[in-house]
């Protein structure tokens, strides 16, 4: 409490009842949504067997569905792949079967290309004035410039490892294409008891706690495979030297914050007052 | 703050300035060089910088060298970065033993140039294991698809991926890989039939090699007996891939180079279709004819071939043994060189007549070749060099050949040759090759002039002397022998045949038939007898020789360019006529003549000489 009393206006008794309410109040602008009307809702969860069933079931079901149709998933994925190869006209050539085991990937012409002297040059400069550009962002940029400068980082450290040993680069753009799909289907396992945890203990219709996690993987589930189609595409027209800016940085990492993304805009289409109880 | 900002911004700036200026270097260069760019001819790929000095690239090196072809060393990353410069290649060797391990990136690049019209020759182990765990890359070899063969399949086929067995050549193959008369023993004369690579001395030949499945349908020129790729060529996109799923590399080190050379060969002509430099002096193909003089049993038949004029051709190559004994010590059945006045004037006769008088082995010829070991130098090297002295003080000049009697020459002999100036010796090793730098359990023999002259073989024998034991008739040695030199000729190289003069009279048509052909042969201006001295200087001469094929960057045009610190006369470059048109002379003095399909061009007194020509 900024204001203050004259001295003499409270007792000692009043002073300290003043003191007790201000520190409950303190903690009520603490509490989490999950119990807003409880002064000590962060001291104590209680989670209804009821509401754990549905977390459980909101968690594995989807899970468990997607282990179980692994392999018609992986079918669909090569069928996407298959079509836009064509369409396309990439140099790529996958079986389902080698979605599960990466080593089998074939060797075949796959349009690796190793970037040239000339193009080292020009991306050497690019990623110089990129990053000479991040300086001269506004500070409330910050996390851009940090952003910006993450990828030059990681674009240099390709540049000098293509310019002093390219031989020794070790992943194809199949094997790329393969990485990145089998990793993106661990991803999608985890969908649904990230759902459970983050949103699935709101106070919501069991059915949309079912049809959310599934509508999650639906979504990915096509996403997934043009997104790594667009990675093959872009390797094949530029070069193997943009394969690790785009594994770490549009890759798994890009799919979270989609999911994060995704995910808020969930949470927020809940009533406001949902709860657990 | 401003200030270290400002600092800040400039380091940075410097930085970037000068990694793209480095970076930048290669791409400038070429654009202010010359128009043309550098043509590798063949390039020899080596995992890094350290294989460069391991036997088995050596002994690839060497025998590119030997064949005439132009080849480097490239590494892995050289390579691929070269590849994604655009530099052109006209073909690439993967060699066995020193390039296991590849990495799928090379794998990859391979690919892609032979995809896009490149050579590859690729030797059994060659990129089978993996380049980071050293094991199996695959369940089969990743260099299958290319191949047209499956190989390398150690998934299945575990301890028995490996085969061991005789090499069996078709007569396609045979042609294709210009195997000489001699080497193939075919048991029928169908046109099926397969023949068995043969060496000198040994029943049957049998190498290791990867078992083999059918994938594609590459032309199969040479088999095993159990019916797998042995050496095969398959189109592969718009290139080519040669198979040779035999240690080639490693062979040469353990004195089997012949079907190396043979391959490396046939990688050239059939494939690249580059330019040879010859192994001949004026690209005339010719013949060693050394003659072993062991004993006197020799003596009578010597002053017979004098007297019907056989000594007037020539030269010929004389090994002589000098000693008094021939079997044991006291038997009196040798030369006795010192004591020999009949053998000194024959000697000096020949010597003056321009024929080459060498050493053969060690004063007492059966006592030396059945007694030396690698451990007995102290008790032996005596004789060595008494040999030595006796026959160098007849001519009057240092002996600088040799031969090993009963071909027993432990690396203290040839340590001896080295250090006493000898240009060439006989060998029984290498079976079949012309001169060559030959090694021994992976060691080079050679100290960059003296050379080993490996003997012809007629299947497992090398001589007239060995025909009754193998129920060979006459006849059948005289046509080998016309067919060899015939070989000679048409191929412009040189082989060694040798005989003991103290059988000569149980094999006169033998010898009429030596001197008719070549007598034919020489009249067309084809055929050449040498001494090992003559072949030695000249292609030691050679290696000294720098050239180079470039192609101008906007036609088809390509450029040859010779040098040397002497001179470049009787230097034949032999360009494929079905390869070439409008060939001419640029620089320097040089003839060009056209023989049997091939251009010919011999340098004539000058240092320096450039060639031009386009491709058909």
């Amino acid at each position: 409490m900024n204001s203050q009393l004259l001295p003499g206006s409270l007792t000692v008794k009043d002073t300290q009842a003043l003191q007790v309410a201000q520190r409950k109040l303190n903690r009520q602008r603490m509490a989490t949504p999950h119990s807003p009307s409880s002064l000590e809702a962060p001291l104590r969860i209680q989670v209804p067997i009821r509401t754990a069933l549905e977390l459980l079931v909101m968690a594995a079901l989807p899970t468990a569905l997607l282990i179980y149709f692994k392999s018609d998933l992986m079918t669909l994925w090569q069928a996407i792949i298959a079509f836009w190869t064509r369409a396309l006209d990439l140099s790529l050539a996958m079986q389902a079967s080698d979605l599960v085991n990466t080593t089998n990937a074939s060797s075949v012409n796959d349009g690796s290309w190793v970037p040239s002297s000339r193009s080292l040059l020009l991306t050497g400069v690019l990623t110089g004035l990129i990053f000479f550009a991040s300086q001269a962002l506004p500070d409330r940029y910050f996390p851009l410039r940090v952003m910006l400068r993450g990828l030059c980082l990681i674009e240099t450290i390709g540049l000098v490892y293509f310019w002093l040993t390219p031989a020794s680069f070790p992943f194809t753009v199949t094997q790329h294409l393969y990485t990145i799909l089998n990793l993106r289907f661990d991803f999608m396992l985890m969908l649904a008891p990230m759902l459970a945890l983050g949103w699935g203990i709101l106070n919501t219709p069991f059915y949309q706690k079912i049809m959310a996690p599934l509508l999650f993987a639906m979504y990915f589930a096509v996403m997934l495979p043009h997104k790594a189609l667009l990675h093959v595409w872009l390797l094949q027209q530029a070069s193997l030297l943009h394969m690790p800016v785009l594994f770490l940085c549009f890759g798994t990492l890009l799919d979270l914050v989609i999911f994060i993304a995704l995910y808020g805009w969930l949470v927020s289409t809940s009533p406001a007052l949902a709860r657990s109880d | 703050m401003p200030r270290f900002w400002t600092t800040y911004k400039l380091l940075s700036a410097a930085l970037i300035l000068g990694v793209a200026s480095a970076l930048a270097w290669t791409p400038l260069q070429s654009r202010l060089s010359p128009v043309s760019t550098r043509l590798h001819s063949a390039v020899l790929l080596i995992p890094d910088e350290a294989a460069r000095q391991q036997p088995v690239t050596q002994a690839w090196l060497d025998a590119a060298h030997e064949e005439g072809l132009q080849i480097t060393t490239l590494t892995d990353n050289e390579f691929i970065q070269a590849h994604a410069n655009g530099v052109q290649i006209a073909g690439v060797i993967l060699p066995d033993s020193v390039h296991t391990r590849a990495s799928q990136m090379l794998v990859s690049t391979l690919h892609n140039y032979i995809e896009e019209g490149g050579q590859l020759l690729i030797s059994f182990d060659a990129g089978l294991l993996d380049a980071q765990s050293g094991a199996y890359a695959a369940d089969t070899s990743r260099f299958s698809d290319m191949t047209g063969v499956d190989y390398g399949l150690y998934a299945a086929l575990q301890d028995q991926t490996l085969g061991l067995g005789t090499v069996n050549a078709s007569r396609t193959g045979a042609i294709k890989l210009a195997i000489q008369p001699g080497k193939l023993d075919f048991q029928d004369e169908s046109e099926n039939a397969r023949g068995e690579l043969t060496t000198y001395g040994y029943t049957s030949l049998r190498y290791n090699y990867y078992h083999t499945r059918p994938l594609g349908q590459p032309a199969i020129w040479i088999q095993s007996e159990t019916e797998d790729t042995l050496v095969s060529v398959n189109r592969f996109g718009r290139g080519q891939v040669l198979f040779a799923n035999l240690p080639l590399g490693y062979l040469k080190t353990r004195t089997d180079s012949y079907l190396l050379h043979r391959v490396v060969s046939l990688f050239n002509t059939e494939m690249m279709g580059s330019p040879v430099l010859a192994a001949v002096p004026n690209g005339v193909g010719g013949m060693v004819l050394n003659l072993h003089i062991d004993s006197n049993a020799a003596e009578k038949p010597l002053v017979q071939l004098e007297d019907s004029g056989w000594f007037d051709d020539g030269p010929f190559s004389l090994h002589v043994t000098a000693g008094p004994d021939a079997f044991e010590l006291g038997d009196h059945l040798g030369l006795n060189i010192p004591q020999n006045t009949v053998m000194q004037k024959f000697l000096a006769r020949q010597f003056d007549k321009g024929h080459e008088i060498g050493s053969h082995g060690g004063w007492n010829h059966n006592l030396f070749g059945l007694k030396i070991t690698e451990n007995n130098e102290s008790e032996f090297k005596k004789y060595l060099e008494l040999n030595h002295q006796a026959i160098s003080d007849v001519i009057k000049t240092s002996v600088s050949s040799y031969s090993a009697p009963m071909g027993n020459q432990p690396q203290w002999v040839t340590d001896w040759l080295k250090a006493h100036g000898f240009k060439g010796y006989y060998s029984t090793s290498d079976s079949g090759l012309g001169p060559t730098r030959s090694y021994i359990q992976g060691k080079s023999q050679s100290n960059g002039t003296l050379w080993t002259f490996p003997i012809s073989n007629f299947g497992r024998i090398a001589t007239l002397d060995e025909l009754e034991g193998q129920g060979f008739k006459e006849a059948e040695i005289h046509d080998f022998i016309a067919q060899l030199m015939k070989y000679v000729s048409d191929q412009h190289v040189a082989r060694l045949f040798y005989f003991h003069p103290a059988s000569s009279n149980n094999y006169a048509a033998s010898l009429t038939t030596l001197k008719s052909v070549a007598a034919e042969l020489k009249r067309q201006g084809n055929f050449q007898w040498y001494t090992m001295a003559q072949l030695s200087d000249f292609l030691n001469l050679r290696d000294t020789v720098q050239w180079s094929i470039q192609k101008d960057r906007t036609s088809d045009l390509h450029r040859l360019d010779a040098h040397s610190a002497t001179s470049l006369h009787t230097m034949t470059w032999i360009f494929q006529k079905k390869r070439v048109q409008d060939l001419r002379v640029t620089q320097g003095q040089a003839r060009i003549e056209l023989k049997d399909e091939q251009w010919l061009v011999t340098a004539q007194d000058c240092d320096t000489l450039q060639l031009q020509w386009r491709t058909l």
